[in-house]
């Protein structure tokens, strides 16, 4: 069987790549250390509990980017003649269900706790020597996760959009929702310091909603990009007209009459059909390789596309 | 950033924070007394009437003078108790009450004030057993620790009130010990934690506060490690 050839990035593209791998490392670390803190101020606040599993799932995407990192760029073989990106679309799903089961889940104990009418109890931890209510332990444990996300949301979202890496993209959001789900910890916090028992259920569930949400769109648009949907856009900034590039392009040759394309994504790459009419089928090999080596040269993400000679459109 | 430090300066405006949602501390300040249900538990907690005696009303006492008031002990049974705990009908559960009971989940429960041991002991002059297989041990009816026994394939000897007169006992140090027996070895350890209202947090901060400061004199006057 034939298999795919391995994928050859321009080098400034391998060098993105090889930080965003740094960058998820250290997310990794940051994340752990934000979600170990996090534990232990739980005491018994539902919105304390939420921040906590926002930052465990946030720990997720880093480990499906750092494995599907790994995996992704094999050279394909007999087994796998398609090669091994898709295993960025299965990293990507598994975030996305982990949350939007895990966000139900706090949703669902946020507003039992309010119907219940259960008062959170906070009590006091002893800290070099001191007895702290955990309520204000809290507060650095919450401005120093609020720091890291925001941070890390930062730094990823430029990356993702480079490299066109929708798990990167997720990751990013995800840290967004993150740090804002820490500031209304605060305020829930702040609420129950304040003796509204209440105000700790209502900020868990408005970050349950929160989780709910992005899950729920993450897992929507790995679907459609396993239904072989057209190449969409991995952040908000990035310019979604590779089709209509790759077109234009060919159809400004001087040996095609009329031309389209047929694209879908394949982790951070573009693959499909170019549809030509030809005008003659003079040295049609040779012309056919050039232009699958211009289409490269147009975007790396075009990878393995095939050229296909037809009668009419 | 600048709900950060709204949040933050809201924090700092909340001097008096964290506050009772139901006022338990403010009522037990104003009106000099606090409803303590409480149910036997020798020697941490034993009746005298309507008063109670032990290492454990002793502290609860404390906390309630240190507070201006009183303690009025309900006696009856600890799951009526909890339940009332949980509807703000007592202000705290006494008796044994573990820190890792059931109904940590729906009332508050303090952090642990005093690690209490069950020990293995003997009278003073018999030789202590090295293996409890076939040893006949005479524990208080109904303590848990007789499965312990069993699973050693110790002889277990229940009866009330344990007396001073058997070769082998078990049950809790600061009991057993109290009854002159010569301890012999730590079978088994239990967290021991008061229970109080659920999210009444300020009343809960202080009486942990206050638990902490008498840590160590609780475990001198139990007899047990700091």
């Amino acid at each position: 069987m034939k298999a795919r050839p391995r994928v050859e990035l321009p080098p400034d593209v391998e060098a993105t790549f090889a930080r965003a791998m740094r960058l998820e490392w250290l997310s990794l670390v940051l994340m752990i250390s934000t979600a170990v803190l996090v534990y232990a101020t739980i005491s018994h606040s539902q919105a304390m509990k939420a921040v906590f599993v926002e930052d465990a799932l946030s720990l997720i995407p880093p480990i499906a980017f750092l494995i599907t990192g790994r995996i992704r760029w094999r050279t394909p073989n007999e087994r796998f003649p398609y090669g091994y990106h898709r295993s960025v679309t299965i990293g990507y799903l598994c975030s996305a269900v982990a949350l939007l089961s895990l966000g139900l889940l706090i949703l669902f104990e946020a507003l039992m706790t309010l119907v219940h009418r259960e008062h959170p109890s906070i009590g006091v931890l002893g800290l070099f020597g001191h007895q702290i209510w955990i309520g204000w332990l809290a507060y650095p444990v919450l401005l120093y996760s609020i720091a890291c996300e925001y941070t890390m949301g930062r730094m990823k979202q430029p990356l993702a959009k480079e490299l066109h890496d929708k798990t990167l993209a997720a990751d990013g959001r995800m840290n967004r929702a993150d740090w804002m789900t820490g500031v209304a910890a605060m305020l829930g916090m702040t609420g129950i310091a304040f003796g509204w028992w209440w105000a700790d259920a209502v900020t868990a569930a408005l970050i349950a909603f929160e989780i709910v949400r992005d899950g729920w769109e993450n897992l929507k648009e790995v679907l459609t990009d396993i239904m072989d949907e057209v190449p969409t856009k991995a952040d908000e900034e990035e310019r979604a007209d590779w089709a209509a590039k790759l077109r234009d392009h060919v159809r400004g040759l001087d040996w095609v009459r009329d031309a389209d394309v047929r694209l879908r994504e394949e982790g951070n790459l573009f693959t499909g059909e170019v549809y030509v009419v030809p005008r003659t089928l003079d040295r049609a090999e040779e012309r056919g390789a050039e232009l699958i080596r211009s289409a490269r040269a147009l975007d790396w993400r075009f990878y393995e596309l095939e050229l296909v000679l037809v009668e009419k459109l | 950033m600048q709900i950060v430090l709204l949040v933050v300066s809201l924090a700092a405006l909340a001097c008096d924070a964290p506050r009772d949602p139901e006022e338990t501390l403010t009522r037990v300040r104003r009106g000099g007394v606090l409803n303590a249900g409480a149910s036997e538990d020798p020697p941490f907690l034993v009746r005298r009437g309507d008063d109670a005696v032990g290492i454990e009303a002793a502290l609860i006492k404390d906390f309630a003078a240190r507070n201006g008031a009183h303690v009025h002990w309900v006696w009856g049974a600890q799951e009526t108790q909890f339940r009332a705990l949980e509807k703000y009908q007592l202000d705290l559960v006494a008796g044994a009450v573990s820190a890792k009971t059931l109904w940590k989940k729906r009332v508050a429960v303090t952090r642990p004030y005093l690690e209490s041991t069950t020990i293995l002991a003997c009278r003073r002059g018999v030789v202590p057993p090295t293996d409890l297989r076939d040893v006949e041990v005479a524990i208080e009816d109904g303590d848990p620790i007789g499965a312990e026994i069993e699973k050693q394939h110790g002889n277990v000897k229940r009866m009330h009130p344990l007396d001073v007169n058997q070769n082998v006992v078990a049950g809790n140090r600061t009991r057993i010990l109290g009854l002159g027996y010569v301890f012999v070895e730590t079978l088994q350890r239990e967290k021991r934690s008061l229970a109080t209202a659920p999210g009444e947090n300020a009343f809960l901060q202080a009486l942990e506060v206050f638990l902490a400061q008498r840590h160590d004199a609780i475990a001198n006057a139990a007899g047990e490690q700091p």
